[in-house]
């Protein structure tokens, strides 16, 4: 009897023990799925954040020229970490209104931020420039 | 039965692990999708907080360019508003100022909205920066001098210095009437245009005979006909050696330019900016009108030795362009304009006379264009008092608008147009009014009709549009 009664709770061990591996291969394969792109997702995040702060940055460096040194650039890149090259940025200008004497000059700048290579923007930021403006 | 309770309980423990674990890994996992929506939001709102604080930077600097172009005497409706897209997202701004304070200061406030289409105010932006517009004393009409302190709204205005008593300053030849000026349709509410004092502007000789390329510091070739082939500079012109009598050289419709000694060194211009003067071995350039780092034009001469011509005894015919100060004595008659980078100084004014050319001579009286009288980078000083009534010519006369760059100081003369320039200083009996008699064979009746200096040409795009004295 104690022979049998030890083989009859073995076998019960044994189908608990299968149970809960299908159990959990059954619920955490779509988890660790979700998991991973969870992860991606995260990293995405990262990159349109950093992406933002390059096409910022740049605003930032077109204010700083004359008016008339404000135009069209080709794409250049930009490091996320050293040396990478990780992104590539393009400025495209419009003038909506030409300069003159009383400093009317109006032009709108595209800034936008692509991950190298890609053809998404992660990033884009538009704003006008005057002479002598903000 | 200790036993099988024990056993019996030792029954379930896989299964029961196995759910702990699950639970464990379920609050792991859940912590990791809460952090990935919440780097996403972040990212997103990071984003849209850039785009909304350009997009109320771009609603500033649209309102500016605006204003400017209308002129700031007619601003732009408020409020000022813009759609501008970012990326896939709609952008639009809101601009809106209040009254101009005391000295002439707006405020402008502009919200920067993205994703516009949404609604709502969550990614609403304001950004307000303060605005200097310069609405209120520094119009450069308001140098059109006027006064009669007895008179309500003709109070001297604080940059006018006035010697002499109420009434001996006269406008249109009246005294003591402010609708005279007020009124005037060239007045300060007519918002006629002022003629530029861009000597480098309007005419365009001055500019292709002397403007230098900053690079090169090398005059810039005159190619009309656009073959690639410099032509001839202006048969006209004259490049005189350095002299200080023009008499020697007056001559009709000729172009008369003054240069210093004949020595050729590169250009410094940084190192001479608050210069009036430029050293010896450099050479020199205009004022900077506009307040750019870089003057708007370079005169492009070998030499540039500043130095004074004087005018004499005599009528000359011609616009004169000294790189130096001009001094006009007695009975000289001036048939063209005087442009000077420093001063033009008179003395003796006793029968002296500024006419300025007429770019359309043929044209009738009321389309006729004339030029200004008097450009002087610095000052113009009108040294002594005439004499005679005001309509003889046994006083100083000038027949069109004088610009100077510094200040104006003026004894009893007559001026047919109007004074600019940042200081203005009156002497008694001074004159100025809105019309003139036979010039050219042309009057033009105070009130009448636009006198003929506030006319200009066209200048296309260059057409210059009401304007303060700092736009100026």
């Amino acid at each position: 009897m104690p022979t049998a009664a030890r083989t009859r709770q073995l076998g019960l061990t044994l189908v608990e023990v299968l149970i809960a591996l299908v159990l959990l291969a059954v619920v955490l394969l779509p988890i660790m799925i979700g998991l991973a792109q969870a992860l991606a997702s995260t990293s995405d995040s990262a990159i349109a954040a950093a992406a933002t702060s390059v096409a910022r940055e740049k605003i930032e460096e077109l204010k700083g020229l004359d008016f008339a040194a404000i135009a069209d650039q080709e794409r250049e890149t930009r490091d996320l970490n050293p040396g990478d090259g990780f992104f590539e940025l393009a400025v495209s200008v419009e003038t909506v209104r030409p300069d003159d004497a009383a400093h009317s000059g109006l032009k709108r700048a595209v800034v936008t931020v692509y991950r190298t290579g890609g053809a998404d923007p992660a990033a884009a930021v538009t704003t006008y420039f005057t002479p002598f403006g903000i | 039965m200790t036993t099988k309770r024990a056993k019996r309980s030792d029954d379930g423990f896989a299964f029961i692990a196995a759910l702990l674990v699950m639970l464990v890994l379920a609050i792991l996992i859940m912590a990791i999708l809460t952090m990935a929506m919440s780097a996403r939001l972040l990212a997103g709102s990071r984003q849209e907080y850039t785009q909304a604080l350009y997009l109320a930077e771009a609603g500033i600097n649209a309102t500016m360019s605006e204003w400017r172009w209308r002129g700031a005497e007619n601003p732009p409706e408020m409020p000022y508003e813009g759609e501008l897209a970012n990326g896939s997202a709609a952008g639009a701004y809101h601009v809106v100022w209040g009254v101009p304070d005391a000295g002439g200061v707006v405020t402008l406030v502009s919200r920067g909205i993205v994703n516009a289409d949404l609604g709502g105010t969550v990614y609403n932006l304001g950004r307000t920066v303060q605005v200097d517009l310069d609405t209120d004393g520094d119009w450069a009409w308001n140098h059109v001098y006027y006064s009669d302190s007895d008179q309500p709204g003709m109070e001297d205005p604080p940059y006018a210095d006035v010697k002499g008593g109420a009434g001996e300053v006269e406008i249109d030849g009246e005294v003591g009437d402010p609708e005279d000026f007020l009124d005037h349709p060239n007045g300060p509410s007519g918002g006629v245009m002022l003629p530029s004092p861009m000597w480098d502007v309007w005419h365009e000789w001055v500019r292709e005979d002397l403007s230098c390329d900053p690079e090169t510091k090398e005059l810039i070739p005159r190619d009309p006909d656009g073959d690639g082939v410099p032509d001839p500079r202006w048969p006209d012109q004259a490049t005189l050696p350095a002299v200080t009598d023009v008499a020697a050289y007056a001559d009709t419709d000729r172009h008369m330019y003054w240069y210093g000694s004949s020595e050729t060194t590169p250009l410094d211009h940084t190192a001479h900016a608050a210069d009036s003067h430029a050293a010896n071995d450099e050479n020199f350039f205009m004022p900077d009108w506009y307040g750019y780092d870089n003057p708007d034009a370079y005169v492009c001469n070998t030499s540039n030795k500043p130095f004074t011509v004087t005018f004499r005894d005599g009528d000359y015919y011609g616009n004169y362009f000294v790189h130096g100060d001009i001094d006009v004595k007695s009975r000289a008659h001036i048939y063209g304009t005087l442009i000077a980078t420093g001063n033009v100084t008179f003395y003796g004014v006793e029968k002296c006379s500024i006419t300025p050319e007429v770019a359309n001579p043929g044209a009738p009286c009321d389309e006729r264009v004339y030029y200004p009288a008097i450009i002087a980078g610095a000052d113009v000083l009108v040294r002594d008092q005439g004499v005679g009534d005001d309509d003889s010519r046994e006083r100083l006369r000038v027949s069109g608008v004088v610009w100077a760059g510094n200040s104006y100081t003026g004894q009893a003369s007559n001026v047919e147009a109007c004074v600019v320039s940042p200081s203005v200083r009156l002497g008694g009996n001074y004159l100025t009014r809105y019309g003139i008699f036979n010039i050219d064979g042309c009057d033009y009746s105070p009130g009448d009709s636009p006198p003929p200096w506030f006319r200009e040409p066209d200048r296309g795009e260059m057409q210059p549009r009401p304007r303060t004295w700092k736009e100026l």
